[in-house]
């Protein structure tokens, strides 16, 4: 599966949609929650937050040093009340997702919710062109431009402007990615390489055929 | 489409340091071609020599030339370079497009055209690694790909049971199979022909390589080819062939013991009702007195080993029991028709 790796590029931001805080530290999320999460596509393209793309590590991590009991003092003495030193900033990710490439994905989002809202326009006038087609009454020509004006802008008000759902976005392949295997590995012709060739009896391999012939016919008469 | 009266069917090997394809024919012999799986890219400028010196080599144009299969080893010992390997570790990296090209010309070569339209092909695939991130089914696709694209009907086949065809007949196809390859070793425990446990360690032949150069401050080509003209496991001569005696040694202690952690997960789903063999097959399995020092270093762990064994053999034709195995199969499915 495919995830992206945020960070907030100065205060920690709260992406509403998501429920998610993201502060200097990675916090990973799914391309799905990427995709569907408007918020966060607006906080990439303002700069709040760097995103970019890459498989977590599998290695599996050192264990944690064992934790040093600080003096209760010490503890009370730092700000933020738990006596945890800040984390250090992540180096800057130079791989993924640029900001380009969100402002890309946020412009298409965009024209596809463009798109779905002018079809439903479009269906919901229909009704009202033909309509003028069947009555069609004798009225001067400022007057149908005024009907239609009306028309379009009942039409219009019943449409909202939403973005399109999450589940659209998502790939229709299901869960497993899809594999790509280039086609035209074996060219028509095939230069002729230098290969060596033996031959041996073959009395092992028969009574091997015949036996695993006899084991899986029999199997096979078993299952009945 | 000249071999009508001989059996249909064509098993493929195709491993890391060879491709070998086996084919019954019309005698009743079974034919193996090999290749060896690597090649090396050269500039234009070294095709005069080549075509003097009579070898192959594919010309890509401004690219330069390859030359494929043992004349790339050959070549690359000439020219002071390393031949490249379109397999690493067993499987075919996703970005190794290059390589593409080549697997294809090989295993066209080594298949030859197919005797009738859709002929079956089965082809080996490692089991996935129980000691690496990598999975198989890119490496299982492409081949797929390639071996269609040959004219053929592809069948994927687990590389160790295909020992376990090959060699087990006698046992009821009851064994554990090991094929100690150059880039993995696999291994398969079947009863009565099923497959109980099947699984691959990302260690092989050229792990021993480059465990004992690094031991020895040699290189890893002169491991390989101190391994391949003979060293003798049990008396070995000097340094550098210690050291491939110990690297042996741990390469198979490392796979009794993933044997015996592999099969406390799955003893309680069977039982094995006899004893069973261990057959030994594979490149690596063919250095000198390979076997009894496998013998030697299994019995140091046979009280913990958690399958009772009835006796280690060597496969009959170690470096073509797969493909064998696979033809096997291969011949099956045309049997069934």
């Amino acid at each position: 599966m495919i995830e992206y790796r945020l960070e907030a590029t100065g205060d920690p931001v709260f992406v509403v949609d998501l429920k998610l805080r993201v502060t200097r530290e990675v916090v990973w999320v799914s391309r799905s929650d990427l995709e569907a999460s408007d918020c966060l596509r607006v906080l990439i393209r303002l700069g709040k937050i760097r995103v970019s793309s890459g498989a977590r590590s599998r290695v599996s991590k050192l264990p944690p040093p064992p934790k040093r009991r600080l003096p209760s003092a010490v503890a009370r003495s730092r700000p933020g009340g738990k006596g945890v030193a800040a984390t250090p900033a992540t180096a800057p990710v130079t791989q993924g997702v640029t900001p380009e490439e969100a402002q890309a994905m946020a412009n298409k989002a965009a024209q596809t919710a463009a798109e779905n809202a002018v079809k439903m326009a479009v269906d919901a006038l229909l009704p009202a062109i033909r309509a003028i087609q069947q009555n069609p009454a004798p009225a001067a020509a400022s007057d149908l431009d005024l009907r239609i004006e009306q028309a379009v802008a009942r039409a219009l008000g019943s449409v909202s402007f939403t973005g399109p759902a999450t589940s659209s976005l998502k790939p229709t392949t299901g869960p497993d990615e899809p594999l790509f295997i280039p086609t035209g590995i074996v060219k028509d012709t095939v230069e002729s390489l230098t290969i060596k060739s033996d031959s041996s009896k073959s009395e092992d391999l028969d009574g091997a055929a015949s036996a695993l012939k006899a084991l899986r016919t029999g199997k096979s008469k078993g299952k009945k | 489409m000249s071999k009508k009266s001989a059996p249909l069917g064509i098993g493929c090997d195709i491993g890391t340091m060879n491709i070998v394809a086996a084919r019954r024919q019309e005698d009743g012999s079974v034919e193996t071609s090999r290749v060896r799986d690597a090649f090396l890219d050269l500039d234009q400028s070294a095709k005069r020599m080549l075509k003097l010196s009579g070898v192959n080599y594919l010309d890509q144009g401004e690219d330069g030339i390859i030359v494929v299969g043992d004349a790339a080893m050959e070549m690359a010992n000439v020219f002071g370079r390393e031949a490249r390997r379109p397999l690493s570790q067993g499987l075919i990296s996703a970005g190794e497009m290059d390589a593409l090209e080549i697997l294809g010309v090989m295993i066209k070569n080594v298949l030859g055209d197919p005797a009738t339209e859709g002929e079956a092909c089965y082809f080996s695939v490692p089991a996935s690694p129980v000691d690496a991130d990598r999975d198989v089914v890119y490496h299982k696709g492409v081949f797929e790909r390639i071996v269609t694209e040959c004219g053929y009907t592809a069948h994927a086949g687990n590389e160790a049971m295909a020992i376990i065809y090959a060699e087990t007949a006698g046992d009821g196809f009851s064994g554990l199979g090991i094929s100690f390859g150059s880039g993995m070793c696999n291994l398969a425990l079947a009863v009565s022909g099923v497959e109980a446990l099947c699984f691959s360690v990302a260690r092989g032949g050229d792990w021993i390589d480059a465990g004992a150069a690094k031991a020895t401050g040699s290189t890893q080509s002169r491991m390989c080819a101190m391994k391949e003209t003979g060293v003798d496991l049990l008396n070995p001569e000097g340094r550098e062939q210690e050291a491939l005696a110990l690297y042996y040694k741990a390469l198979i202690e490392y796979c009794i013991d993933q044997t015996a952690a592999e099969f406390a997960k799955i003893k309680d789903r069977f039982s094995l009702p006899r004893p069973i063999p261990i057959v030994v097959s594979g490149g690596t399995s063919m250095a000198g007195n390979f076997l009894p020092f496998f013998e030697e270093v299994f019995e140091k762990k046979r009280k913990k080993f958690p399958v009772e064994v009835s006796e280690i053999r060597h496969a009959s034709d170690p470096m073509n029991a797969v493909a064998r195995g696979l033809l096997i199969q291969a011949m099956q499915e045309h049997d069934e028709d």
